[in-house]
């Protein structure tokens, strides 16, 4: 029976059509998320950087029984993930993906966007493919630094090439899949597979800066256009640097440059900014500079955007990728759709409670809590530095659930509008809702059958 | 659904008469695709039901605008909840910031909104209107600028001007400023033969175009050569109907849009305009899945955005003009 599951398995992969999550052996299940439910990354890397091709996959592997358990034995078992549509050749052949590979090791000096073995790497040494990290206080696998970029390749279909290029570029699939699998080290069996999105899209920065350009007399303006206005413009804020005019590798081009190398951006894995020799480092983040600059600056407001500070896909991937997805967004508030400033606060809010002075902190991200009553937020709590009390929380059983496992990625929380996010909950459930059917993890009503999910 | 076109054309026709282009000039095409009511479903539900509501100074404005040229007016609650909040945003100096709570500097762009607002609402006399003439003075500058900021450092541009210009109108204050020198000002902004840059020697855009020509009008001192000129300039723009022309690189805006129509309704020229081909483009930004618009071709829905699409209709003559109360048939 396993052989004939894995062997249907098989079968289906090879014929390319579907990605549906299914299971291989009926003693394990793996459940897979993105970390935040979008990733930023740029469109181009010649001039300068906010943020670089870099997504993060967490799995979990539930042994099923009686008391079923989350297991992490790196010695018993391996989980792989494979980034579908973006392949060694696909990235080749992206140019936006190969101004990385020729700008990363300017960007981040030491580093080599190519693997020993040829392949393409991430930040952090991870390949579109490999094997994912026991981590046994979260109770799940890890990869971090994954070089998911916007696909543009025919291995996306035209549907899923929902993203728009300012740049004139051809459209692109924001929400990539990776296929999970569970394997047993010892016999090579596969235990498990699923699928989950790996989004990476492009923000809105050039599609206004562009005309920025444009208004400074730039006809037909490149992103290096708007990189020297941009520069000249950093020049009339209080540190007078044009930033236009780095030329952090000494070859008479300036840039590339980094913005987190002098404004402190704790997503970049770094605690102090590395600076710029010669040049100060700022004394505020990166989130801070660029949100509260946007929202207060007169002349964005006059001329611009007198609503920038709500106007949230003015920057974060609103082209047509609409990254707020989630079940949130067709629930209501007093009658209201709930939006991101609902959650997060307007840009006002949130620099006049210095949210933007700590990013990426469990001190200023939202919390569930804020509106929803034992939720259990906080239980099992992993110290990761980084992120909200959400994605850092386990409950259930002895604390080792990750909320994301059930209720799925920020952003994207199931039921969510787009049927990507809830393919694997459907695989497992047959419901796009959290995973809420104890039959997914317990094969009978052991002594944790029933106990409510979150106490 | 056929209800509702029919009830669209009827108010089409009737809107005409009332439109500022003159009766000979290029009709535009009937909405076919955007429902409407759909939109006004958008409005309720991402503005006018929020408990905030109406949250911000803009979006206050965007709703009174959107619900009045939507037909569904504004309710008496709606109206109260409205003015209370703008009062809370006039700050100490008089002048108006975006929301009270969080955003305590003032700024002419606010301002305007709120005195629009208060306007469309027949409630100007609501706020004290000798606190904000005696925020605005000290903003208008020797050089006949006017600042958006009153804050050392701050510098006024077209921009700021336009919105000083415009308060000052709605509050009937033109004693404040050096009209001539408001003047040059305004013209240091022109591109030769062109229209309006949003620094003085840059190239025309379609905003600053929109804030020059309008401040001309304000002062009135828009001369039938300048007029002729900038209409000239604008048939030359793709928002003259080329909007998806391909010879350009990068994509339209529903604001853009929203600005050159604006302009060419102050211009009294809608019929140089290829009035199908702009209709088939805010066509194209109307999303049927909630009935809003986006900013862009391809872009999801935002509420400024929806403005900025209502705001074209109306400039199109298919829905009712909220500011040309006096005008308007009924």
């Amino acid at each position: 029976m396993k052989k004939k599951i894995a062997v249907g398995c098989l079968a289906l992969a090879a014929t390319g059509a579907t990605l549906l999550t299914s299971t291989a052996h009926a003693d394990y299940k793996v459940i897979a998320t993105n970390d935040l439910g979008m990733h930023c990354v740029c469109m181009g890397f010649d001039t300068f950087v906010l943020l670089p091709p870099f997504n993060t996959l967490r799995a979990q592997l539930i042994q099923r029984g009686s008391d079923p358990v989350p297991v992490t034995d790196g010695s018993r078992f391996k989980v792989t993930y494979d980034i579908v549509q973006n392949t060694e050749a696909s990235l080749k052949a992206d140019p936006y993906y190969q101004s990385w590979v020729t700008n990363a090791p300017k960007l981040f000096p030491g580093f080599n966007p190519k693997a020993a073995n040829g392949n393409y790497q991430g930040l952090t040494g991870s390949q579109l493919r490999g094997e994912m990290t026991p981590d046994s206080q979260g109770a799940m696998w890890e990869v971090v630094g994954v070089p998911a970029y916007p696909d543009m390749s025919s291995n996306s279909t035209t549907a899923q090439k929902i993203m728009t290029d300012p740049l004139g570029g051809p459209n692109r699939n924001p929400y990539l899949t990776a296929s999970v699998k569970a394997y047993d080290r010892a016999t090579g069996a596969l235990l498990a597979q699923t699928t989950t999105v790996v989004p990476a899209a492009f923000g809105g920065c050039c599609g206004c800066h562009l005309n920025v350009a444009k208004s400074y007399g730039y006809a037909n303006p490149t992103p290096r256009d708007s990189f020297n206005v941009m520069g000249m413009l950093h020049a009339q804020n209080s540190s007078h640097i044009n930033i236009a005019t780095i030329d952090p590798d000494h070859d008479g081009v300036p840039g590339p440059i980094r913005c987190s190398q002098c404004h402190l951006d704790p997503a970049m894995g770094e605690s102090v900014a590395p600076g710029y020799a010669g040049y100060a480092v700022s004394k505020y983040t990166f989130s801070d500079v660029l949100h509260r600059w946007h929202a207060q600056n007169s002349v964005v407001l006059t001329n611009y955007d007198p609503n920038i500070a709500k106007d949230c896909y003015q920057c974060h991937p609103g082209n047509n990728v609409n990254c707020y997805r989630g079940a949130h967004t067709s629930e209501t508030i007093n009658g209201h759709n709930v939006w991101c400033t609902d959650c997060h606060g307007d840009l006002n809010q949130r620099i006049a409670q210095g949210q933007m002075l700590q990013p990426w902190s469990d001190t200023t991200l939202p919390k569930c809590a804020t509106c929803h009553s034992n939720t259990g937020e906080g239980g099992g709590y992993m110290e990761k530095r980084l992120f909200g009390k959400y994605l850092n929380s386990h409950g259930h059983y002895s604390e080792k659930i990750l909320c994301s496992s059930c209720h799925g990625e920020p952003h994207a929380l199931n039921p969510s509008a787009m049927a990507a996010d809830n393919t694997q909950n459907i695989a497992l459930q047959g419901l796009a809702n959290p995973i809420g059917k104890c039959s997914v993890c317990h094969t009978n009503q052991g002594t944790s059958y029933g106990k409510p999910p979150h106490s | 659904m056929k209800r509702l076109t029919v009830t669209l054309l009827l108010l089409c026709g009737m809107m005409i008469p009332a439109a500022l282009w003159a009766a000979e000039e290029q009709p535009a095409a009937p909405a076919k695709r955007i429902d409407l009511k759909l939109t006004s479903k958008y409005i309720a539900s991402e503005w006018t039901n929020r408990k905030e509501f109406p949250d911000s100074v803009t979006f206050a404005y965007y709703n009174v605008y959107c619900l009045k040229a939507l037909g569904k007016g504004v309710s008496a609650e709606q109206k109260k909840k409205i003015i209370t909040f703008l009062k809370s945003c006039q700050r100490q100096d008089g002048g108006f910031a975006p929301d009270p709570a969080y955003a305590q500097r003032s700024n002419i762009v606010f301002t305007f909104y709120a005195l629009k607002t208060l306007s469309l609402l027949d409630s100007l006399d609501a706020i004290d209107r000798n606190k904000l003439v005696a925020h605005l003075k000290p903003l208008v500058q020797a050089d006949g600028g006017i600042k958006g900021v009153n804050r050392p450092g701050e510098k006024a541009d077209l921009a700021t001007t336009y919105y000083g210009l415009e308060a000052l109108d709605l509050l009937k204050a033109p004693e404040l400023l050096h009209r001539d020198k408001t003047v040059a000002f305004v013209q240091s902004y022109r591109e030769k033969g062109q229209g309006f840059g949003r620094m003085p020697g840059k190239p025309s855009m379609p905003l600053s175009t929109m804030m020059g020509v309008r401040s001309l009008l304000l002062l009135n001192a828009l001369k039938e050569t300048d007029r002729q000129e900038i209409i000239a300039h604008i048939k030359t723009t793709r928002y003259s109907g080329l909007v998806k022309d391909r010879k350009y690189p990068d994509l339209p805006t529903v604001e853009d849009m929203a600005a050159t129509l604006e302009t060419m309704t102050d211009l009294s020229a809608m019929g140089m305009l290829d009035l199908p081909a702009i209709h088939t483009f805010i066509e194209s930004l109307y999303i049927p899945e909630n009935g809003g618009f986006g900013p862009q071709p391809g872009y999801g829905t935002t509420p400024p955005s929806t403005y900025y699409g209502i705001v074209c209709l109306v400039k199109l003559g298919q829905i009712k003009d909220p500011l040309l109360k006096t005008k308007t048939v009924r």
